[in-house]
């Protein structure tokens, strides 16, 4: 991924070294996560959580391996058609229609034995991705990054709603929403973003001027010990380094 | 003490005040907006969930 020039990119990446795997553009994506150095790679777990940073360089494979056998969207399951409800409630993560049907379908007289297996492992499986979001939800509700959390409590809300993981979202956004200080964080972290998605720090002009307003808002009073003024304090320095 | 080792520190120093300090392992993962996508990558942040995902940031630079 890059944050530069989409020509630039397309020439560099995609053209002359026929980068083959998916490659994006995101503007203010290295200020957003604070690469000091290039390339840098950050691996992110399945529950969108940090697993690896740039000072670990590229994972090994074998970590890869391992990381990848936990990770499905749609657990595994036979093939046929019987369990096509299933894999349609996973893909559109319908997690309560999915709850509800197992349960309805356990609950039939005479299960066969094959399905019954497969529908407790489903079962299984759900259950342990709800108590990970639980866990999420717990991890995200102590910041510090609350503008981050916010959105990621709200989905988490939108997708398991009917189901605990919701419920516990839910609760710690509406103490997001009562608890001065995170509304205090939330909004630092607002207009550092608005600051940061307004210039293209790839481009010396802009940087500059990017400079000049991070400065402002670090001197801005209000935004005093924040963590999006530790960000603003930590691309300055990163900036001062580049030049 | 040789003077390599001197400079080797030295610089690691000066290298440690310049960087950035990472996001903390364990943390959520900041999302961001994708403008551009090229060989059929994610269209939003979102479609990252549930997936492990290596984010390797290039530059032509």
């Amino acid at each position: 991924m890059s944050d530069e020039d989409e020509k630039l990119i397309e020439e560099t990446f995609v053209t002359k070294l026929g980068a083959k795997y998916p490659f994006v553009r995101a503007k203010g994506v290295n200020e957003l996560y604070r690469i000091g150095f290039f390339p840098s790679v950050y691996c992110i777990a399945p529950d969108g959580t940090i697993l690896t940073v740039p000072d670990d360089r590229m994972p090994a494979e074998a970590f890869i391996e391992e990381q990848l056998a936990n990770v499905s969207l749609s657990p595994k399951m036979p093939e046929d058609s019987r369990f096509d409800a299933v894999r349609g409630f996973w893909q559109k993560k319908e997690f309560k229609k999915l709850e509800d049907y197992l349960t309805k379908m356990l609950a039939q007289p005479n299960v066969d034995a094959e399905l019954r297996t497969v529908y407790e492992g489903q079962q299984q499986e759900l259950q342990k991705r709800a108590t990970r979001a639980a866990a999420r939800v717990q991890s995200l509700g102590q910041g510090p990054d609350f503008l981050a959390a916010e959105k990621q409590l709200e989905r988490l809300q939108k997708d398991w709603v009917g189901m605990a993981p919701a419920d516990a979202a839910k609760s710690e956004l509406e103490r997001f929403a009562k608890d001065a200080k995170v509304k205090d964080e939330i909004a630092a972290s607002k207009a550092l973003d608005k600051i940061v998605s307004k210039y293209d720090a790839g481009k010396v002009a802009q940087r500059r001027k990017l400079v000049e307003d991070l400065e402002k808002f670090k001197a801005t009073k209000k935004y005093a010990g924040s963590h999006a003024c530790k960000q603003a304090e930590e691309m300055l320095s990163k900036f001062s380094s580049k030049g | 003490m040789k003077p390599t080792i001197h400079f080797a520190a030295a610089a690691a120093l000066l290298f440690a005040a310049a960087a950035p300090a990472q996001i903390a392992k364990g943390s959520p993962a900041p999302s961001f907006e994708i403008q551009k996508v090229w060989n059929d990558g994610p269209a939003k942040f979102d479609e990252f969930e549930g997936k492990l995902v290596i984010l390797d940031f290039a530059q032509t630079w």
